[in-house]
């Protein structure tokens, strides 16, 4: 035992792989922590009828000009590469939505005429269910074009729990690769379909990139030996688990049940899925 | 006046790129000094994954262009080009010539009201 919590990313590259299907349903097989960095669209609530609390606001700082101060030396604007500000002959111009507040351009005005000023962006939720389960959610403020910070401070609320799972955006993106970087391991989950297996292609490479351990698991798979599984043998990944196609879980899913409380077969399938990639997981961390 | 197309080379003859960020090069003609035509690239703006129309705004501000003569143009592009004071004229023709003309006859027509 390292002692350590260890972190369980949730990962698809194509939406509706069944992402949170796979995350609630790990997270309901023993206690833990449940964190929904799908900001945009967190709906592991769905689940868990449980009121939830807000803990924290999120912010993000964007630059305002001091006009009686900038003399239109178009430093601040040649500086950034996002061009979130321009400078003509009578003004800066700042483009609040290209902005990544790095706030180099407050660092580089030769005459102190950039504040940073706070904006909200998003909220963190809190929540807890049967004891057991505590959960974690992000949401995204409506408009807002810039979503890694929310996943980072979802990802930053602290729990004591020894396995924490994350139930990650869907997609390869910005937002995916905030999630991944605060776990210790991935659960690459992926359907055997030609839009699956093309998307799962590009998170393997991703992943790959990054150097983050990963094993996949097959969602709705039609046999052991569909395109996922032949992709993943011609690959080298491992294959954790397996959830075959089945309408129950469909009729389940859609009435926001939780499978492993309902199906006795599934909760042995999920505690042995849990098992085998926590075993992976402490592998890599130790 | 200076003014700038947004065109793209279609075979040997520049054609009018209907988008103002994305375009893929800048027409500039000067109607005040030589009649000719200068070329620049917009490749950087073209490529960068956000940001593209205040990059090309920028690049009008540093060429010291009064007049964009374009298809369309997006909400932050205008915003920047507004700042600046570069008017913005759209226009459907296909041809840099014929749209020429079109913005020539009205800006004429402006100064006349």
């Amino acid at each position: 035992m390292s002692g350590r919590p260890i972190r369980i990313a949730v990962v698809s590259g194509k939406g509706g792989t069944g992402k949170t299907f796979l995350a609630v349903n790990l997270a309901c097989t023993a206690p833990c922590t449940l964190y929904d960095c799908d900001v945009e669209e967190p709906n592991t609530h769905l689940f868990f009828q449980t009121p939830w609390e807000q803990i924290q606001s999120v912010e993000r700082r964007i630059p305002i000009i001091n006009a009686s101060l900038c003399t239109l030396c178009a430093s601040c604007s040649s500086f950034c590469r996002f061009h979130a500000l321009l400078c003509s002959s009578d003004s800066v111009q700042v483009f609040p939505e290209l902005c990544r507040s790095c706030g180099g351009c407050r660092l580089i005005c030769p005459n102190q005429a950039l504040s940073m000023m706070p904006e909200e962006i998003g909220t963190v939720l809190k929540s807890s269910y049967d004891d057991a389960l505590t959960l974690v959610q992000g949401v995204l403020k409506i408009g807002t074009a810039v979503v890694p910070p929310v996943v980072h401070e979802v990802l930053k609320v602290h729990s004591n729990d020894e396995i924490q799972i994350i139930d990650a955006p869907p997609g390869t993106g910005c937002s995916v690769m905030a999630a991944v970087s605060r776990a210790d391991y991935v659960l690459a989950a992926a359907e055997p379909t030609p839009f699956g297996l093309h998307d799962f292609q590009v998170l393997v490479k991703a992943l790959r990139s990054r150097g983050i351990p990963f094993s996949a698991a097959v969602n709705k798979s039609l046999s052991h030996d569909d395109s996922i599984t032949k992709y993943c043998r011609e690959e080298g990944i491992k294959v954790s688990g397996r959830i075959f196609f089945d309408e129950k879980i469909m009729d389940i899913c859609s009435k926001g049940g939780i499978a492993v409380k309902l199906i006795p077969e599934y909760r042995k399938i999920f505690s042995n899925l849990r098992s085998t990639i926590v075993e992976e997981a402490k592998r890599c961390v130790l | 006046m200076k003014l700038a197309f947004t065109v793209k080379q279609e075979k040997l003859f520049p054609v009018m790129d209907e988008r103002f960020a994305r375009t893929e090069k800048f027409l500039i003609y000067d109607t005040d000094g030589s009649r000719g035509f200068k070329e620049i690239s917009n490749k950087e703006a073209r490529e960068s994954q956000q940001g593209a129309g205040v990059h090309a705004a920028s690049l009008m501000i540093e060429q010291g262009i009064d007049c964009v003569i374009t298809g369309t143009c997006g909400p932050k592009a205008r915003k920047a080009l507004e700042a600046a004071g570069i008017t913005i004229h759209l226009t459907a023709k296909k041809s840099p010539a014929e749209a020429l003309k079109e913005a020539l006859s009205q800006c004429q027509a402006d100064q006349y009201e």
